[in-house]
């Protein structure tokens, strides 16, 4: 029997807005579990251009993930180490060309863990998409091959976002075809994968993978919603992955998914006092993330922890 | 060292077919290649590895796509692709002299006679074979041969070398050898050069990145993998190199995917489905240049 660790990888979540001449980036909402010195530290914070994580992403206008923290690339990091958290991503989401928003995510990489965060991006010239970043504890040999591996369009978890441009989702990646790193998912123990397109209108800049293993999940549950109206109202579940079994509606977070859809940005969630998501492996907070292509809002990925 | 200095864009081969919509073999291969880099292509038996090698050699039609070499699109054979088959096809009433002095005639064309001979003996002693250059194909071993096909090639100067399993038909020893031979030559000559192999050992030992081609028809750039060992290479260094073995295993699980005989329903339906158009990828990585990549039809 796999023992699962009470705390699983990701630790923390927030959402900051930009200014409309992107200058500076606020705070707007958080979810922080256990992390109380983060939570502290973080309540109306704002943040200059170029400074810290969310100020280098409003600065560059692309993701960032750090796998290890330091004072000048995260600018809460003795609050951060003193919550856990080792590792960040930064996800810019950008509203008919311009960045709005920026969706943070922190993580635990603590002995032990066993897990992947990835950021996949293009090399000048090339057709291919390669390991840009990585945050992966316990996972060794797995991110040292991982580092010489490209996809082209269609090809692997990266290549097939990249292809749909939608949130994707691949369950039993250590034994699933489409899932090209499978062998060493599977010695590594790593269960289910998720990928998330970084859109600029009508451009990918990236590609964000969730790499999680039943030990220490990165994630419980996590669902992919389409839109083919382009709004919230035209929203459907197009995929769903529950380890957590805790949700008896397959819709559980559409509530949640509707909200990113018509506010346009990232929404955070927690629902550690609610009685429906209660279970052995409860779910205690999530984030929604939207695609958005030009004025669309194309698909919402909905990762739940 | 230009990054782009061969470029295969949307490369289709498509055959007629008399009952039907015409059978593409290939179908949207696209790949670059830095200048002097050396390049193993793998995949399955029949997936089109030598149908795109022969396109890019300009020895077998274009259905639609282009080949572009140091910035011009081919049109047909040069002597800027040098091409060394499986069987190295000598000309039996020729030595090995007489075999390599035909090409370096055609690109020396105003050298002397003497530049000539000087140029043939050098590419000829290149390869080991400094000793028997007189010698008639049906006195040299196949490995001998090859050498011979490999110094033909080279003394053309190309600005791409191409090789189609240039091993296949050699002993395990001799081809060892071989692959030793054009390494050294190529750390020297730095000939930009693809070459098509079904040995995963020697794809990886004599390339700096692996094409995997996935099933044909349709074929295409399945998953591209860097090799990190550096140049000159020490083949005991690098069979016992940390990374050696997951290397060699990320190429055989590829090839296992892909294999028509374990493949899936799924697979196979999802390998037939039609392919999205190219996209390349024409700006730095987002660390400092943010990452266009234009997503053709989106």
């Amino acid at each position: 029997m796999t023992m699962t660790q009470a705390n699983g990888m990701t630790a923390a979540a927030e959402v900051w807005a930009v200014d409309a001449d992107g200058g500076a980036a606020r705070r707007i909402e958080g979810v922080y579990g256990s992390c109380e010195a983060l939570r502290l530290t973080s309540d109306g914070l704002r943040l200059e251009a170029g400074q810290g994580l969310v100020g280098a992403v409003a600065a560059r206008e692309v993701p960032i993930l750090l796998d290890e923290l330091d004072d000048e690339s995260f600018e809460r990091c003795e609050a951060a180490r003193a919550s856990g958290v080792d590792g960040a991503l930064a996800l810019p989401l950008f509203d008919e060309g311009r960045l709005t928003h920026v969706a943070v995510l922190m993580f635990r990489g603590a002995a032990g863990m066993v897990g992947a965060v990835e950021l996949w991006t293009g090399r000048r010239g090339r057709f291919e998409l390669g390991l840009a970043e990585a945050f992966a504890p316990g996972l060794d040999r797995f991110a040292a091959l991982s580092q010489h591996v490209n996809f082209p369009m269609g090809s692997g978890l990266p290549g097939l976002v990249w292809q749909s441009s939608r949130p994707m989702l691949l369950k039993g990646i250590g034994t699933s075809v489409k899932f090209l790193r499978s062998t060493g998912a599977e010695t590594a123990g790593l269960t289910t994968g998720i990928g998330y397109p970084v859109r600029k209108g009508n451009e990918l800049q990236a590609v964000a993978l969730w790499l999680s293993s039943a030990v220490s999940p990165l994630l419980k549950r996590h669902e992919v919603w389409l839109s083919e109206t382009g709004d919230a109202a035209g929203l459907q579940l197009a995929d769903v992955a529950d380890e957590a079994g805790s949700l008896e509606r397959a819709d559980g977070l559409k509530g949640y998914a509707e909200r990113a859809a018509q506010e346009r940005r990232p929404v955070v969630f927690d629902v550690s006092d609610a009685q429906a998501f209660r279970g052995a492996n409860e779910i205690v907070a999530g984030v929604a993330l939207p695609v958005l292509v030009h004025d669309r809002v194309t698909a919402v990925g909905v990762i739940a922890w | 060292m230009r990054d782009r200095y061969v470029e295969i864009v949307n490369l289709v081969k498509a055959y007629p077919n008399p009952v039907g919509e015409p059978i593409r073999v290939v179908d949207g291969f696209n790949f670059s290649i830095r200048e002097g880099e050396i390049i193993g292509v793998i995949g399955h038996s029949g997936c089109g590895k030598s149908t795109v090698l022969t396109m890019v050699a300009g020895l077998n039609d274009i259905t639609s796509g282009d080949v572009v070499v140091d910035g011009k699109v081919i049109d047909g054979p040069g002597p800027d692709r040098a091409v060394v088959f499986q069987s190295p096809c000598l000309l039996p009433w020729m030595t090995a002299f007489g075999n390599v002095m035909l090409g370096v005639k055609r690109v020396y064309p105003h050298a002397t006679r003497v530049q000539r001979k000087e140029i043939v003996e050098h590419y000829l002693a290149l390869v080991g074979l400094a000793d028997a250059m007189h010698k008639y194909p049906r006195e040299l071993s196949g490995g001998m041969q090859q050498r011979v096909g490999i110094a033909r090639a080279i003394a053309l100067k190309p600005k791409v070398l191409l090789l189609d399993e240039p091993f296949g038909r050699l002993d395990s020893l001799t081809r060892m050898d071989l692959q030793d031979v054009i390494l050294g030559i190529l750390n020297e000559s730095k000939i930009t050069t693809m070459v098509i192999t079904h040995d995963v050992d020697e794809a990886v030992y004599m390339s700096d990145r692996i094409c995997m081609m996935t099933n044909g028809p349709r074929a295409r750039v399945g998953q591209v993998l860097n090799i990190p060992f550096e140049r000159p290479r020490e083949r005991r260094a690098v069979l016992e190199h940390d990374l050696y073995y997951d290397l060699r295993g990320c190429l055989v699980d590829f090839l296992e995917k892909f294999d028509k005989h374990k493949q899936p329903k799924a697979q196979v339906e999802a390998a037939d489905t039609e392919q999205p158009a190219p996209a390349l990828l024409d700006a730095d990585t987002p660390y400092g240049v943010p990452l266009t990549l234009a997503e053709i039809g989106a």
